[in-house]
């Protein structure tokens, strides 16, 4: 168990690895000495770390020049998919409040965004204005939501998702309706930002801050905070915390965060309407958190992975077993049994399954280190 | 004035719908902290069932009812024995999720079968077209008997957990499971028995729903209403529940007669924010002390 914690430190730079509502929480009979590796090893302190995140580093910025453009595309969702995952994390996995309304943070960051370059905004100052207003919006929901908790949040959010999405399908002038609006085309500060590469190494960059000013947000007394208001909320209150306040500034990151996962994957497909900002988005991106296991940044991307991936290869498996087109109601089922067999044998997700690989693979090379049994905490 | 009471008659029979089944989503949550996102597919499923019993195999609607509420029922135990009950003691989101991919995996199901596909289907009823006159107000007779049966219901829910030996049982495995282990309860067998009801509540809405719409691999959608109506009333009341529904299906015709396109869509949602933002727990709110 220890092990099995200290190993996660290394690999995942994220001071609370808690289940997002995935797991039971792991039980934390580490020594603390793990918790704090944990904390340090949010930047690369050792020489090993620093090699491997520069290699891994080359990688990305070589991605352009090895990937097609079809498959740099789907990373590109990646990307995205990670972006709005992060957002909800802070929400969901540091702060404890169940929301699914991430769909509408992000769709109203791509409309405002989409809506501001119109008006002649440069992108990085529409990118910035979208996020800070959608941010807003997050942080004024918060007044209401904060005075509900558990199964009523979690409906009341998909309320709020149904109404934007509504307010963005009725709202014509601004939002172009059900016609849906184009986005115009990309450039920073006049230089033009064209094609999937350039696209990818703008989303790239923007991911990179985003996860190193989140982590480190969130590894400050904000982030302790909202830690605590996740535990107990009379614990934390007890303690000093201003738990109207934690909640609040939670709402905006997250609502600030999906707006710059919404912007970017506006710019993605080049076109938006209401449709695609639905519960169905939402719920997506509660897969992908869940399914990514953990709650911690490599399961963000894993899920991100999944929740690119697993269409292509249902594509793949539906055209592998019939010639004469796919069986109706096929992909429903393959969906909603992965679904259900993740959620069943792996609650701790792909990221779990990872580590679980990982131990089998390595610790018996290691001098002396008895195999290790058992799962990860599951 | 006439017009207006008009349409709160015409809203009750939905919110009878309704009601039914944020009742079986009550029940669950009480007993089992479990949402499930799979009930308005269960609603989708029984609703074929009856349809093929009724329309192609030409049987009764009563006998095609009872049908489709045991096959739902035992789907419900299967639901629950294979798939809720390993995961038991996770957090709400898992069951959020696992029951997502339930009620993908029913919509793939009716998609796949031949003779129900993605079409539109009629289910007629005998009581079909007939209209009862009360007084100066028309109501269908199918409204009238969705709302006698839903009446029916609720009064038999009401004396079951009020005086069976089960329905005790029940209402202490809800109130503290462990508890009710300590005093000989077989939880789990209530759990499974929890299950079986609350799809076959959500079958008869399905069945009841079905004349007033189509049968529409995608009806289940109407199911995520009940969501709304289930915290409305309070999410672990079971009058909550009912009284929510009807509530629910009322502002929903009252909406869609009075204001703009668009409203009537989102009206229970917007009713859902309000009634929060004036009592946090619901109408009828679940009074819990909380320790650390």
């Amino acid at each position: 168990m220890a092990d099995a914690r200290t190993e996660a430190a290394e690999t995942a730079p994220d001071p609370a690895a808690i289940a997002v509502g995935v797991a039971e929480r792991p039980a934390i009979d580490a020594p603390d000495t793990a918790l704090w590796k944990t904390e340090i090893g949010v930047l690369p302190h050792t020489p090993a770390a620093i090699l491997r995140w520069a290699v891994f580093a080359i990688v990305l910025l070589l991605l352009p020049q090895v990937l097609g453009p079809y498959w740099l595309s789907q990373i590109n969702y990646v990307l995205i998919y990670t972006l709005a995952g992060m957002g909800l994390q802070i929400l969901l996995g540091y702060t404890g409040q169940i929301s699914i309304a991430h769909a509408a943070f992000m769709g109203i960051g791509a409309y405002a965004c989409a809506y501001f370059e119109r008006l002649g905004m440069d992108f990085p100052l529409a990118f910035l204005a979208a996020a800070f207003l959608t941010g807003a919006v997050g942080a004024a929901i918060a007044g209401p939501a904060r005075r509900v908790s558990g199964l009523s949040l979690l409906v009341a959010s998909m309320a709020f998702n149904f109404i934007v999405q509504q307010a963005i399908e009725r709202w014509t002038p601004v939002t172009g309706g059900d016609n849906g609006l184009s986005l115009l085309d990309l450039d920073l500060f006049g230089l033009p930002i064209k094609g999937i590469g350039a696209h990818y190494y703008l989303y790239l960059g923007v991911v990179a801050v985003s996860l190193w000013v989140a982590f480190n947000i969130l590894r400050s007394p904000l982030g302790r905070a909202m830690n605590a208001v996740r535990d107990s909320e009379v614990a934390a209150r007890s303690m000093g915390v201003d738990i109207a306040r934690i909640k609040t500034i939670a709402f905006g990151l997250s609502a600030f965060f999906g707006a710059f996962a919404g912007a970017l994957y506006a710019h993605q497909i080049t076109f938006i309407s209401p449709d695609q900002f639905g519960l169905q988005l939402s719920l997506d991106l509660i897969v992908m958190l869940v399914v990514g296991g953990a709650g911690s940044l490599a399961g963000i991307v894993l899920g991100a992975i999944f929740l690119v991936v697993v269409p292509e290869l249902l594509d793949y498996v539906l055209a592998l077993f019939s010639s004469t087109g796919e069986p109706p109601g096929a992909r429903p089922i393959l969906e909603g049994g992965l679904l259900i067999i993740v959620m069943l044998f792996e609650p701790w997700g792909l990221y779990g399954l990872w580590l679980r690989l990982k131990r089998r693979l390595f610790t018996r090379r290691r001098a002396g280190a008895p195999a290790a049994g058992g799962g990860h905490a599951a | 004035m006439v017009e207006f009471l008009q349409q709160i008659l015409s809203g009750l029979a939905t919110g009878c719908v309704y009601a039914l089944v944020a009742l079986g989503l009550v029940l669950l949550y009480k007993a089992t902290e479990v949402l499930s996102f799979a009930h308005g597919d269960l609603m989708m499923l029984a609703a074929f069932i009856a349809y093929t019993i009724v329309m192609v195999w030409g049987g009764n609607f009563v006998v095609g009812l009872l049908v489709a509420m045991i096959v739902l029922a035992l789907l419900g135990l299967v639901i629950n024995r294979f798939i809720i009950r390993p995961m038991m003691g996770r957090p709400i989101f898992a069951f959020v999720l696992v029951t997502l991919g339930v009620s993908l995996v029913l919509r793939g199901i009716v998609m796949l079968v031949p003779i129900w596909g993605t079409d539109d289907y009629r289910l007629v009823t005998p009581l079909d077209g007939k209209v009862l006159h009360l007084g100066p107000f028309l109501l269908n007779a199918v409204s009238a008997a969705v709302i006698v049966i839903t009446g029916l219901v609720m009064a038999v829910f009401f004396l079951f957990f009020r005086y069976t030996k089960l329905g005790t049982a029940m209402r202490a495995t809800a109130q503290n499971a462990l508890a009710a282990t300590y005093v000989g309860i077989d939880t789990r067998r209530i759990y499974a028995i929890i299950w079986a009801i609350s799809a076959a509540a959500a079958a008869l809405a399905g069945v009841l729903l079905a004349p007033m719409l189509f049968v529409h691999v995608n009806m289940g959608i109407v199911g995520l209403n009940a969501l709304p109506a289930a915290i409305i009333g309070g999410v672990a009341s079971l009058p909550g529940a009912v009284v929510g529904g009807i509530l629910l299906g009322v502002v929903e015709a009252l909406a869609g007669y009075y204001l703009p396109e668009g409203a009537k869509e989102v009206a229970p949602y917007v009713m859902l924010l309000v009634v929060l933002a004036i009592r946090p727990g619901g109408i009828f709110p679940e009074v819990v002390a909380k320790k650390v």
